[in-house]
């Protein structure tokens, strides 16, 4: 599952990850997501942070609060570089945090650690 | 009387037979100099100082006191009562003239004084606010142009590495164009924007056990790559066990890929930089090393400026490079307490030195962000 309002990451991070073989689908905002992991329930969650509405933290407390999505792993994508800003992001349940820009080669390698460790502990 | 001889003499002039009248009006007159005569009926001239300077401190209005000859008591009296200055009885016209021309001319740089103070205080306020303005325009345009900028990166990327299709020669040089010019201007909003809240005293570490090895790593990581591009050998060279030490992980991450890119940027093809880290005396040490032409002695001082780079450097080679980035490391190593060093000499390379001041620590969380 993929949460970008911007339309150009969007599509190409969706294209990338389909290339890889995986399912993406993908959401413009938080709220479209919730609402859809409400009967889907994805191996992985990419969440922008600077979102219109509900911003990608809330969404991310929202979602591990939630027993039926909380062992999900949910990567923060974030156009703050700033590591004050960064600091913010700790104690909400990122798995990782990319900074934008990202290589896709590195979100793929890293996507790739995530859900095989995630394997590992099932 | 007096009055008619100080209108003469070009003063306006008002006056009261007894404290009460005279008090009525005064603040709507609010004078620049009250004449004030110690014996009055009912309330005296002390006891009306008194009442005034409850409101009127002695720049805002200085008061001149009348006082009967030889009267030492009353004289000591009216400076206690806070008056600017005394007069005695029967007043000598002329002396009166230079003691009031004296107050007034105090008054009025008093007066200046305070009004230029008052600008001054308004204009500061304007600053701070403008200097915060300022900040979150550069915080917003960062995020703004960043946000783009994933798009070029990304697609000129991907299309590079031939995933939406084989390239013909030409077109793979022009995405490539598109991603370096891209990652040039990601390197300078990154620097911009980093330098400017460094001047302005806003940017804060977040220190934090680092795991120092896994942060060499993927420093390593990137800098393979440009020298592997390059024809430049790179090597890393760890002195004994790191563990984790307590630093901003992404600023050191930033001082180190500043400080490597350059030397492979400086170094020729099939010559060699090196990283060495180890700890000595409290200190976390990097020497970064290249086999680059050097730094002449008259360009060694200015190089950590913004927007300076040696003048060697620019007239021999083509290189661009945004000229904030030694000044970023320099910064961001201060910052941390603590301190770099360089050697060269033109000709047979240079040699960067970090020091950063060594806490070591048991715990490791720094590893979260990439």
């Amino acid at each position: 599952m993929l949460i970008e309002d911007d339309p150009g990451g969007r599509d190409l991070l969706c294209d990338v990850l389909t290339s890889q073989g995986c399912i993406c689908r993908s959401f413009e905002s938080a709220e479209l997501a919730l609402e859809a992991l409400s009967h889907w329930q994805p191996h992985l969650i990419l969440m922008d942070i600077n979102l219109p509405g509900m911003d990608g933290i809330a969404a991310t407390r929202q979602i591990k609060r939630n027993p039926d999505t909380s062992d999900i792993p949910v990567i923060a994508m974030s156009a703050h570089a700033m590591s004050q800003e960064l600091s913010k992001f700790e104690n909400v349940g990122f798995e990782q945090i990319f900074t934008k820009p990202y290589s896709y080669k590195l979100v793929i390698e890293n996507l790739k650690k995530v859900l095989h460790s995630n394997v590992d502990k099932h | 009387m007096l009055c008619r001889r100080l209108k003469r003499y070009g003063y306006e002039c008002r006056y009261y037979l007894n404290a009460k009248d005279a008090l009525v009006h005064i603040d709507r007159l609010l004078p620049d100099i009250l004449l004030l005569d110690i014996m009055m009926p009912e309330m005296d001239g002390i006891e009306m100082l008194t009442l005034l300077r409850q409101k009127y401190n002695a720049l805002t209005l200085p008061v001149l006191m009348v006082t009967a000859k030889s009267a030492r008591a009353d004289v000591v009296q009216a400076f206690e009562a806070d008056a600017n200055d005394y007069i005695e009885k029967p007043i000598d016209f002329p002396v009166l003239v230079a003691r009031i021309k004296t107050h007034l001319s105090r008054k009025r740089l008093d007066d200046q004084l305070s009004e230029s103070r008052q600008l001054l205080e308004h204009h500061n306020k304007r600053l701070a606010s403008a200097s915060q303005h300022k900040t979150n325009f550069l915080f917003s345009m960062s995020h703004e142009l960043r946000t783009p900028l994933n798009s070029i990166l990304g697609y000129s990327e991907v299309l590079f590495d031939g995933l939406a299709g084989e390239l013909n020669e030409k077109q793979s040089h022009y995405c490539k164009s598109i991603y370096d010019s891209g990652t040039y201007l990601l390197a300078l909003i990154n620097d911009l924007l980093d330098l400017s809240k460094i001047e302005e005293g806003k940017l804060e570490l977040f220190q934090q056990p680092t795991n120092v090895e896994g942060l060499v790593k993927s420093v390593e990581d990137i800098i393979n790559e440009r020298a592997k591009n390059k024809g430049v050998i790179f090597n890393i060279e760890v002195e004994s066990d790191l563990g984790n030490a307590v630093i901003d992980a992404l600023r050191t991450k930033q001082i180190l890929i500043n400080l490597l890119s350059n030397a492979v940027k400086f170094t020729e093809q099939g010559k060699s930089v090196k990283l060495h880290i180890l700890i000595e005396k409290q200190k976390l040490i990097f020497k970064i090393q290249d086999e680059g032409q050097g730094i002449a002695e008259e360009d060694l001082e200015r190089i950590f400026l913004p927007f300076e780079q040696a003048h060697s450097a620019l007239e021999s080679q083509r290189i661009n490079g945004t000229g904030l980035g030694l000044a970023l490391v320099k910064r961001l190593v201060e910052l941390h307490g603590g301190t770099v060093k360089i050697h060269s000499k033109v000709g047979q390379g240079s040699e960067f030195l970090v020091y950063l001041p060594y806490y070591p620590s048991d715990e490791c969380y720094g590893d979260l962000i990439l």
